[in-house]
């Protein structure tokens, strides 16, 4: 089993990357790898609760949903929450220190910044 | 080595030749080369010296769904198929790059 990383990072509204970069995720459990998300910079946005079907964007709440049902753990970067002012996240996704992303990130076997 | 290679971005990016010049190497030196495109990667199928990665004995394969999402065309040679292979590449390689 292969400890797998995916950093999202951009902002949420102007593009479907990050969506993908969750529905990626969730794929990438199906050889049992270990799949930790963490949202970092401005793709902590994404993991608020928000209402992007307000400018036609669909919400990656399956995908959030997936994760959740399937175990993946979901981080949020503190700093670049605090930095943000962003109190409020999905009840799926932990915010976590620096020193907890830097060791998912270094334990991880692939780190896929996306 | 097993070689795998997640391309997320268009052709017009310097991804594209980065992926292409380091695929060729790899596979002149015997290395196996698997890359997988998704979101706007799935547009490099098309990008004729991309796809000739194959004959030179790259495996390439897409995401179907969002191929299908941007009308992409069948590419002979190229899989079109879904997370599952990505998933497979991830936990069957050596190395994993990404280009996004």
């Amino acid at each position: 089993m292969k400890k797998i990383a995916v950093i999202v990072r951009n902002l949420p509204l102007n593009t479907r990357r990050n969506a993908e970069a969750l529905r990626m995720s969730v794929g990438l459990t199906l050889r049992e790898d270990k799949v930790t998300v963490i949202f970092m910079d401005d793709g902590v946005y994404t993991a608020t609760p928000q209402k992007p079907e307000l400018v036609n964007i669909q919400p990656p709440k399956k995908e959030f949903e997936a994760l959740s049902m399937i175990g993946c753990a979901v981080l949020a970067d503190k700093p670049s929450l605090e930095m943000r002012g962003i109190k409020s996240l999905l009840a799926s996704v932990k915010p976590a220190e620096r020193e907890e992303i830097v060791r998912t990130i270094t334990e991880s076997d692939i780190v896929i910044p996306f | 080595m097993k070689l795998g290679i997640l391309l997320t971005t268009s052709p017009e990016n310097e991804n594209t030749n980065t992926v292409i010049a380091i695929s060729r190497a790899a596979r002149e030196q015997g290395h196996e080369v698997s890359i997988f495109l998704m979101y706007d990667g799935v547009y490099n199928i098309h990008k004729k010296e991309f796809a000739e990665l194959t004959g030179k004995g790259v495996n390439i394969a897409v995401c179907a769904l969002n191929a299908e999402q941007r009308k992409i065309g069948r590419v002979e040679g190229i899989l079109f198929g879904s997370q599952y292979d990505n998933a497979c590449i991830a936990n069957d390689v050596d190395r994993f790059i990404s280009f996004g």
